[in-house]
């Protein structure tokens, strides 16, 4: 088979206008890769954090240059046993896909890397052109035993074969290099987008009927608001295109104009703090976010089409109501109920598992205990905590300790107002938490006896629910006296 | 209380009937009647079962439509968000919907296979529930999903493809052979390009319909493991332009767990919305309100069985199989140890009665002469029956019919007396529901109480005893005129039926006659035959009647009665004394007379104005609200009224059960056993079982030992044991134990060997540490550390 030549400049503009920010990568790569026929280095190494465009580049690149059968893309995540890297790479590379011509039927079963090679042999028999293969999410392949990885990365010696591997990932290479030695791979990283670049991948996006200035300037606020917490660029745009909507309602409400930016976002500023607040941490879905946008404009229709035909792409937009984003606060907030003695039960393993356990008597003896000794036994305790630590440090910081379940019972019998009897139902409640995830067993699951148990629970939750039940857990919190 | 029959016949029972039923009454119990027994309770249960189940399915309903609703919509607003925004396809979003079922997760299976039953019939969906304990790690989870949802589309394919062209299973089959022959023989690993292969072919095949939704339950999202959950979403997320897929997380907690089970980059992937669907205290509700309050079939619960029922479910697990279960045992209990269940048709409403069909229908009659002298005689023990017999007030020599001959007690007394609870339940169910719709009138949230609560207050007293009817009607009566008129309407709406099916009048039905009136009043209908004050008046006789007076009253007013209308009387004519304080003495005259009275008082009280209405109006204002002003003076009249002929209506109806005769018969009441089937306290038992073994082993010799902590010989080892153990510190000395243990088996008339008795000291050692009492410890050579804190 005679290789075609590519037109590598061509392809080098046409990369960078699709991907503005990563000349010097592309080029990188360009200068690594080279002619389908050129001998290829055989391992690269491509690192960054998520949403860099690593993989779009890299695919990019690869379908420009070879055909498909001269390279495997593999997902490292969707294949997660050794069989199904095996497969994908020879069904890709061999381009055979069950269809239902076959009956949905394979031809390759390969198991083992021997079997691997042997196939990888047999297809390669005709022509010497070199191979690529990708893994995307390369950290996952570490997992699948400590000799996967150092075998792949030699396939080009076992197999007689040029193959270039080209591994991706957000870990940088230290966290892979196996400890027996390997050849080092050709670095390329890609780094985070600056604000430039971010702006000019957002503004790909813009709508065909929007001023491209006008857009640019609500991406430059929108990435002034947001670049301190976020900097993902899908992050950013996922906000951008949820956000732009409302940026403009003002413009069609005819409360203000293109030019007037600041006022613009003024009026929008309320809808940031919310975005920032339920959007990012997706407590509101984007249809949710969507719909409420919807509700507000009751018969729009006629509005729309009658002041401004323009707009049809983008009436999705408001009607004069005022602009509250009070409204956005849906009820995000679900709490779930619990039965009665079972928020007792999750009150008391909170105590345990933040109070000392020498302060369980005084905090809950039944009996009074002069104060003289507790205070004393408070300073004691303290100063051996300064002492041990280096400095009071609060359990709350620390995170929940691991307690006995019998302490935990010991404790809930005694903060009930009116005791009950040790029955199986409380037992039963016990294992219902733990299913839950609220108490986590910290103890063997094979042992019986001598249960331990972490409250998961945090302050804010607790507090709501012993809140509900009228119990003062600050009263009870070393913590907190 | 009526389990003690149980226990007394209990010596002389070798007979166990097919049912498992026994013999009570000392085993004089007939054959028949415990068929009879057996047969209504089956009866009884299932049809009660078959009620639960339609309450849960109409609890269930909106909810589950709610749901099937919403994730279809989600699914299609995923191609109309990436035609409006531009760009929001690049996100992979997959349409996931949360829904919060409530902490209880065994409720949940019913839940989970409605929603997938209804997503497949409705809407075609691929379905699949996935439960997290065979989700362990993503190949098994994706293995099992992708074959299954193969083998859906297979389906699907070769559906559509006999229906349009005939090529069907065989023509697949002959494909799948040709392609063996040309060596692709190996199945294809379970991967999700598989299922894109072929969900891909079933596209191409009707590209008109679009590929159908898949949607994947994860039902107890909690258990899932993390990692395999993030694979899951990740790859389902890169492929959801080509598969339409959508989640279902079932949580149990907040939505917090998502976020904690996620990282930021997976969660990012999924577009959640939440759907609050904690039903269980909705369903039990429901199940109280249509159940247990109106008593359909002849049982309720008592007081202190119905608070246990409630505090199971709210104080401890939320779970309506709990609750369900035990209302069974209950109800089954009932039936196993009463011999006096036999006569629960007669108390049922007519139409749900469990008559027992084939060779063991019945009549009551019937039933008077199967039963036999021993029922009788628990009937006249039962404490109402006895404090109606003594309130009778009978010469000498009646009460001692009454109490001899038992047919005259059927029928003369039982039967009136089944009747009167009967109509007292009817009565209650319907004045429980109109105080509820009353307190729902009310202003302020503390004042309204669910109708369980209700319920729970009128078992322990009579309803309008307690401080929250008096907050109640206090507030009602601050209510404006308009909200009065329409709750009076829908009370007596509602009530109106029921009146009429019984075809009976009683005091009840006067005073809602009565309503009926005071509605008309306050719409200033002109009808000048009825005032305030003639409706007052009978409401006053009614209260306060007494023979005398009412034939007083009766001579006074016949005079006018010509001009009444006849039909309605007839209506009202055979009366039964729904009363609970009834006047034993001629109740079906009385109560006649009565409606009689009320007839002819509302006809001729034009005529005959009374002279104290003006200052008691007057007296009433002040208690009036400040919208009256504008109001007419009948108005006020009739509003006044209407507060009056509502209280006394309550005060009739809402009463305790424990004031009927008879509600030992057919209101359960043994908290005990429930609480010992249900609740049971194993820590407890245990140290009972070891502490005073006599009660468990029923030996001679233990009758004899009269105190229980001394030691004998005669106990069994473990129990000797546990006994010296309990005398013990810390750390026990094996040896010293040992000694102890062999000195009071010496008692022993057997003398057993000292090697017997180590053999038996050690079996009982090691049964003790089965048990969780000591444990080896290796800080001191032959001692064992003890577990427990002694008796608690």
């Amino acid at each position: 088979m005679t290789a075609s030549t590519v037109n590598l400049t061509l392809l080098r503009r046409s990369a960078a206008q699709r991907f503005p920010g990563r000349e010097p990568q592309v080029d990188q790569l360009l200068r690594y890769l080279g002619q389908p026929a050129d001998t290829s280095p055989p391992f690269l190494f491509i690192y960054g954090h998520e949403s860099t465009g690593k993989t779009s580049i890299v695919r990019f690149i690869l379908s420009e240059i070879f055909d498909s059968t001269h390279a495997a893309y593999i997902s490292c995540v969707e294949c997660y046993t050794p069989r199904l890297v095996f497969e994908h790479i020879l069904k890709q590379l061999g381009d055979s896909h069950p269809s239902f011509e076959t009956g949905f039927l394979s031809n390759v079963k390969c198991d083992s890397m021997q079997e691997f090679i042997s196939f990888m042999r047999r297809l390669d028999g005709a022509h010497q052109l070199p191979r690529y293969i990708v893994f995307d999410n390369a950290e996952k392949l570490r997992d699948m035993g400590p000799t996967f990885l150092p075998a792949f990365l030699r396939i080009a010696e076992l197999t007689d074969i040029p193959t270039t591997i080209i591994l991706i990932s957000c870990v940088p290479w230290d966290k892979f290099r196996p400890r027996n030695g390997i050849q080092e791979p050709l670095l390329v990283r890609f780094p985070i987008y600056g604000k430039e670049d971010t702006m000019k991948i957002l503004a790909l996006k813009c709508p065909s009927d929007e001023p491209l200035d006008f857009y640019l300037s609500f991406i430059s606020v929108v990435y002034d608001v947001f670049s301190r917490n976020c900097k993902d660029i899908n992050e950013l745009r996922h906000l951008v295109a949820l956000l732009f909507p409302k940026f403009c309602e003002p413009l069609f409400d005819g409360r203000a104009k293109r030019s007037e930016v600041p006022k613009l976002f003024r009026l929008c500023q309320t809808y940031f703090a919310a975005a920032a607040d339920k959007l990012y941490l997706r407590e509101i879905s984007s249809a949710e976010w969507l719909r409420h946008i919807r509700v507000r404009r009751p018969g729009d229709d006629s509005d729309d089409n009658s002041s401004d035909p323009e707009d049809s792409g983008t009436s999705i937009l408001g009607n004069p109501i005022e602009s509250d984003a009070l409204h956005l606060r849906i009820k995000t907030k679900l709490d779930f109920d619990l039965p009665y003695y079972t928020k007792f039960l999750l009150i008391a393993s909170f105590l345990a598992s933040y109070n000392p356990a020498r302060l369980d008597v005084r905090f809950f003896s039944k009996g009074k205990e002069s104060t003289s000794y507790s205070k004393r036994g408070k300073q004691a305790i303290q100063k051996q905590m300064m002492s041990n630590t280096g400095g009071k440090h609060r359990q709350q910081l620390l995170g929940p300790k691991s307690f006995p379940i019998e302490r935990m019972l010991a404790i809930f019998y005694s903060i009930l107002v009116d005791p009950i009897e040790n029955s199986i139902e409380i037992q039963s409640q016990i294992a219902s938490l733990v299913t839950l995830r609220l108490l986590v067993r910290t103890s063997n699951a094979s042992q019986l006896d001598g249960i331990k148990c972490k409250c998961n629970v945090s302050y804010e939750l607790i507090r709501h629910i012993s809140h509900s039940v009228q119990f003062e857990i600050e009263n009870y919190l070393f913590d907190f006296i | 209380m009526l389990h003690n029959f149980d226990s007394v016949s209990e010596v002389v029972l070798p007979h166990v009937s097919l049912s498992g039923f026994r013999k009570l009454i000392n085993g004089k119990e007939s054959d028949h009647l415990i068929a009879l027994r057996h047969q209504l309770y089956t009866q009884v249960w299932s049809a009660i079962r078959g009620e639960i189940d339609e309450c849960l399915a109409h609890v269930h309903e909106k909810g589950l439509q709610q749901v099937t609703d919403r994730i279809i919509q989600t699914a299609e607003a995923m191609e109309s968000i990436s035609s409006t925004i531009s760009g929001a396809q690049a996100f992979n979003e997959i349409p996931t919907l949360s829904l919060f079922a409530g902490i209880n997760l065994q409720d949940h299976d019913i839940l989970y296979t409605q929603i997938a039953q209804r997503l497949r019939t409705q809407h075609q969906c691929f379905v699949m529930v996935l439960p997290s304990g065979q989700c362990t790690n993503p190949k098994t989870t994706m293995t099992m999903i992708v074959s299954e949802l193969i083998g859906k589309v297979r389906d699907r394919i070769l559906l559509d493809h006999d229906d349009v062209t005939g090529i069907g299973e065989v023509e697949f089959q002959n494909l799948v052979r040709s392609a063996k022959s040309q060596g692709f023989n190996v199945p294809p690993s379970y991967d999700i390009k598989t299922l894109v292969d072929w969900f891909r072919h079933l596209k191409s095949r009707n590209p008109t319909d679009g590929a159908p939704l898949i949607v994947l339950v994860f039902k107890d999202f909690e258990g899932f493991d993390q990692s395999t959950l993030e694979t899951l979403i990740r790859i389902f997320s890169e492929y959801c332009g080509e598969l339409p897929v959508s989640f279902v997380f079932g949580i149990a907690t907040s939505v917090d767990c998502v976020q904690q089970a996620l990282p930021k980059h997976v969660s990012s992937l999924l577009q959640i919305e939440s759907i609050n669907l904690q039903l269980s205290a909705e369903s039990v509700n429901r199940i109280i309100d249509r159940i247990l309050i109106p008593g359909h079939y002849g049982l309720s619960l008592g007081y202190e069985a119905y608070e246990h029922l409630l505090d199971q479910f709210f104080l401890h697990n939320f779970s309506v199989k709990a609750l369900v279960s035990t209302l069974q045992y209950a109800f089954m209990d009932y039936f196993y140890a009463n011999p006096l269940s036999v006569l629960v048709s007669f108390v049922a409403s007519p139409d749900r009665a469990p008559l027992a069909t084939g060779e063991l229908s019945y009549t009551l009659d019937s039933l008077a002469r199967d039963m036999a002298e021993d029922h009788f005689d628990i009937l006249r023990m039962q404490p109402s029956v006895r404090e109606y017999l003594e309130g009778l007030d009978l010469p000498a020599k009646a009460l001692f019919a009454v109490l001899d001959d038992n047919m005259l007690f059927f029928n003369d007394h039982l039967r009136p007396l089944m009747d009167r609870l009967r109509h007292f339940r009817l009565h209650y169910t319907l004045a429980i529901r109109c105080f509820q719709s009353m307190q729902e009138c009310c202003d302020q949230s503390s004042l309204k109480k669910p109708l369980r609560i209700i319920h729970l207050f009128n078992l322990n007293e009579d309803l309008f005893r307690t401080e929250h009817y008096k907050a109640v009607t206090k507030a009602f009566k601050r209510l404006n005129v308009e909200t009065v008129t329409d709750f009076i309407r829908s009370c007596v709406e509602a009530f109106l039926p029921h009146v009429n099916d019984q075809g009976e009048g009683n005091r009840v039905w006067v005073i809602i006659r009565m309503l009926q009136d005071v509605i008309r009043g306050l719409c200033n209908e002109p009808n000048p035959t009825v005032t305030p004050d003639t409706v007052r008046m009978i409401l006053q006789t009614d209260r306060t009647i007494h023979q005398a007076d009412l034939e007083q009253l009766l001579t006074g007013v016949t005079a006018t009665q010509q001009g009444g209308d006849s039909s309605d009387q007839s209506s009202v004519q055979t009366a039964v004394p729904s009363g609970l304080s009834a006047p034993p003495m001629t109740p079906h005259r009385n109560s006649s007379m009565r409606n009689d009275l009320y007839m002819s008082l509302l006809t001729g009280a034009n005529r005959t104005p009374s002279a104290a209405t003006p200052q008691r109006i007057n007296r009433r204002l002040m208690v009036l609200p400040d919208q009256s002003q504008n109001l007419t003076d009948a108005q006020i009249g009739w509003i006044q009224v209407a507060y009056e002929c509502l209280d006394q209506f309550f005060r009739r109806t809402l009463r305790c059960y424990d004031r009927v005769t008879l509600h030992e018969l057919f209101y359960y009441d043994n908290k005990r056993l429930l609480k010992k089937a249900f609740n049971a306290q194993p820590r407890a038992s245990v140290q009972t079982a070891l502490g005073q073994p006599g009660l468990y082993i029923r030996c001679q010799c233990c009758a004899t030992h009269k105190e229980v902590d001394a030691i004998h010989h005669s106990h069994d080892d473990t129990c000797v044991l546990y006994k010296l153990y309990l005398e013990c510190g810390r750390l026990i000395n094996l040896y010293d134990w040992f000694v102890a243990f062999s000195s009071i088996k010496e008692g022993d008339p057997r003398h057993p060997s000292p090697k017997e008795l180590q053999a038996r000291f050690v079996r009982g050692i090691s049964e003790l540490q089965f048990l969780g009492f000591i444990k080896p410890t290796t800080r001191k050579t032959d001692h064992v550390i003890r577990l427990t804190w002694g008796a608690m």
